[in-house]
């Protein structure tokens, strides 16, 4: 879809991105984020994950299972194969949906695995090698998605190394040079795993969901209920490529959406990048316009970077969620469902939406 | 005595365990009303597509009001926080209040709540109107996201 949008590549300028900078700056949240321990981590998540904000996964490493965001392991294509050391954590999506399938993940490839190895010395400095790609990566934001599936190699190979006595006597070497190369990327890991998760740390690719849409209902479902929704099997969709799959559920009124909505909108915003966790993303057509007029448009057509807009978290009550929300909760009071022909309500919600920028437009990040 | 159209906060949408009996008249007609919030600035009154839920608060200090309050029936409501409200969670109050259902049931001009307006084939136009006593225990809670505007009644502005 076409809405029009043409300050959307008009590069920033200096000025403006000062403003921004100091505006980022100011906010308290930026400061102060080293606390708490690692422990207070793992239960802010798992309390985010009990109370339906990440859906649900374990990661059965023994007696400690460890709790983590999985939707968007699940349904994203393959970005790199890997060899993983540890099967049973490579699970078929459509068999098991609820363990991590970190060889469907649209992450960084940041650990393969360790594989291959003759000697103790290759192994350790393989293991270095892979800990400070990882350390490296988790270094940086929004990393803290992907730091759980990095895991899973390193410790692999850390465990397969420790298992054998005849290796040990490399340890020291190898540790001194871990500690050197890696203390410093190993500190800002410790510093970001040691306080309570934000969306700085989870960055825009937490908010990361199921790419699967029914049409009528704004928010996405799980592949499972997609594939059940389409009136296939588990089996029947595992038997499916993935194109067979889009089009087959496709033809039951379930939509495929290549990227969620903030992935793509940063993505087409690249000047904003850092700043997720200030910018709450907008539809300018809400999506609640799924479920108040089901078919009129399609959850790809909003998703799409023309119908998004950034709003600054400080002003996302009173603005997005207050005059915003009022100003569509009129319009679906005034047009309720078959008010109008469906080419005249989609014109007047297309309309409305574009009445909107007119009004607030300064008020969107980046201007309209 | 003057009359107000309000039109309070919108800070969610119903919910999936909402039971409708008809979703395309405005208001809608519920039977089971599930309230599911994206967010919460902390008014008293809110609403979505002419329906409306209070603080208990807000229904206690309606049920003060002496002449009894006119027009509303007091209801279940479910309420539940969005994903959309967890992620911004700082923003928000941690934890939601206890709420009651508005039901309105009264005339226009005559009881404390009413629904102006009318629904032809088409377009509607159709909002709330409160008493004034309604608007001043409204005021008098929090009201920061909300707004009122005098209601003129069709015949006096035929006058």
């Amino acid at each position: 879809m076409a809405f029009e949008n043409s300050e959307q590549n008009k590069p920033v300028d200096a000025s403006t991105q000062a403003q921004r900078f100091a505006w980022a700056a100011s906010v308290s949240e930026y400061q102060g984020m080293t606390s708490s321990s690692i422990q207070n981590r793992v239960d802010a998540n798992q309390a985010a994950i009990e109370s339906g904000f990440f859906n649900d996964l374990v990661i059965d490493f023994g007696n400690e299972p460890i709790l983590a965001q999985a939707s968007h392991y699940r349904d994203y294509p393959t970005v790199q194969s890997t060899e993983p050391a540890h099967q049973s954590l490579f699970q078929d999506p459509f068999t098991a949906p609820n363990k991590l399938i970190t060889g469907e993940s649209n992450q960084p490839n940041i650990s393969g695995g360790v594989k291959d190895l003759n000697s103790a010395g290759q192994l350790f400095t393989g293991m270095v090698h892979e800990g400070l790609k990882t350390l490296d990566f988790l270094s940086k934001p929004a990393a803290i998605n992907d730091s759980i599936i990095s895991m899973g190699p390193i410790l692999d190979t850390a465990v397969n190394y420790y298992t054998n006595p005849e290796k040990i006597s490399h340890i020291q070497q190898d540790v001194t040079q871990f500690r050197d190369s890696g203390l410093n990327q190993a500190e800002q890991v410790i510093d970001r795993l040691s306080h309570p998760m934000n969306q700085n740390d989870v960055g825009h690719n937490s908010a990361a969901m199921s790419p699967w849409f029914i049409y009528g209902l704004k928010k996405p479902v799980s592949r499972a209920t997609a594939v059940e929704a389409g009136g296939l099997t588990m089996d029947e969709a595992a038997n499916l490529s993935k194109s067979e799959l889009i089009d087959k559920l496709g033809t039951a009124g379930v939509e495929w959406t290549e990227q969620n909505y903030r992935d793509v909108f940063f993505k087409g915003h690249p000047e904003l990048v850092g700043f997720e966790d200030q910018i709450v993303v907008h539809h300018a057509i809400e999506q609640q316009v799924l479920e108040e007029y089901p078919m009129l448009f399609t959850a790809g057509e909003l998703n799409d970077l023309s119908n998004l807009r950034g709003i600054p978290k400080d002003i996302d009550n009173t603005f997005h969620k207050g005059e915003l929300r009022k100003d569509w909760d009129s319009f679906y009071r005034k047009y309720p469902p078959g008010c109008l022909s469906r080419d005249d309500l989609r014109t007047r919600i297309i309309e409305h939406a574009a009445e909107i920028d007119r009004i607030h437009g300064k008020k969107f990040e980046p201007p309209q | 005595m003057p009359f107000y159209i309000v039109e309070p906060e919108v800070p969610g949408r119903f919910g999936k365990q909402c039971v409708f009996k008809d979703r395309l008249a405005r208001p809608p007609v519920v039977e089971k009303l599930h309230y599911e919030f994206d967010g919460w600035s902390g008014d008293d009154l809110l609403s979505v597509i002419l329906t409306y839920i209070g603080t208990l608060r807000l229904a206690a200090a309606l049920q003060k009001l002496d002449p009894p309050v006119s027009g509303v029936e007091f209801d279940d409501v479910v309420v539940t926080k969005s994903s959309e409200y967890r992620r911004w969670g700082e923003l928000q109050p941690d934890n939601l209040d206890d709420f009651v259902w508005l039901k309105i049931n009264g005339d226009v001009g005559v009881d404390d709540f009413g629904i102006a307006g009318r629904q032809q084939v088409g377009v509607a136009d159709r909002y709330l109107v409160v008493s004034e006593r309604v608007l001043a225990t409204l005021r008098s809670l929090n009201f920061s996201q909300g707004t009122a505007v005098e209601y003129l009644h069709p015949s006096s502005r035929s006058m």
